[in-house]
């Protein structure tokens, strides 16, 4: 089965705890129609770069899973008919990522970084 | 200068790169180090959509893709940095188009004229010192 990565944009006013729920969710959609959930990241409220239907910020969420096409397809439907759900975006991934992905990683390394470049 | 607004934005980012591109000949023999890669080669950075910083390297202050003959990205990572872009564009975790309302990072060219009554008194001591330079 092919790999998948999702991430959603839910709306600003949702709580942490709905936000969970509906990850939850979708998670079971996809493991209920054979697929298997690799990784869950919850990156908390983002403020977006440009404004999306009026609002400047939202609740990301990432869902990395190994499932069968259809499933991906029945969970986007899903996706599409919940107004909580601002955007959604699946991408076929070539293989399973490792530790956090860069969003949250970057937190961390931020004062890292930008020390190095100074010495360097 | 024939293309105001891409010059403004090389000398802003990449001061080198902008003086490169005024006059490519004469400037050849001082910069013979032509930058490989950054993304192909061994140790080489994967290319992510959701890595915000690294791909805010490969976009000018307005938000517009780089050419890659300023970045020297190779072809194929081109294509592909430029997916991971638009990708990162539609999550929006990167803008479209950076306007100079938004903009908090520093002086901006003269040039544009949707600016608004000078609103931001720090950026003024930045820019005649650049006028006189040109």
């Amino acid at each position: 089965m092919p790999i998948y990565e999702t991430v959603f944009i839910t709306r600003q006013d949702l709580g942490v705890a709905q936000v969970e729920q509906l990850t939850k969710d979708y998670s079971k959609v996809l493991t209920d129609m054979g697929g298997k959930i690799l990784k869950t990241e919850q990156w908390g409220l983002r403020t977006f770069a440009y404004i999306i239907n009026k609002s400047k910020k939202g609740h990301y969420t990432l869902i990395e899973s190994d499932c069968p096409a259809p499933a991906v397809i029945e969970m986007e439907r899903l996706m599409r008919n919940n107004e909580d759900i601002v955007r959604y975006m699946s991408i076929k991934l070539d293989a399973p990522t490792t530790g956090p992905s860069a969003i949250i990683a970057k937190h961390d390394n931020d004062e890292r970084d930008f020390n190095t470049q100074e010495v360097a | 200068m024939a293309r105001p607004e891409r010059n403004s934005a090389e000398r802003a980012e990449r001061p080198e790169a902008a003086a490169d591109g005024a006059d490519a000949g004469a400037k050849k023999s001082f910069f013979k180090r032509r930058k490989s890669c950054p993304f192909s080669g061994k140790d080489a950075q994967a290319i992510d959509w959701k890595d915000v910083r690294t791909l805010g390297r490969y976009v000018s202050e307005r938000g517009k893709m780089m050419p890659s003959r300023i970045t020297s990205v190779c072809q194929k990572k081109q294509r592909e940095l430029a997916q991971a872009i638009k990708r990162s564009r539609y999550m929006a975790l990167m803008p479209y188009v950076r306007t100079e309302m938004e903009n908090t990072r520093g002086p901006r060219p003269e040039r544009s004229f949707d600016r608004p009554e000078r609103s931001y008194s720090n950026d003024r001591s930045d820019r005649p010192s650049r006028d006189n330079a040109e």
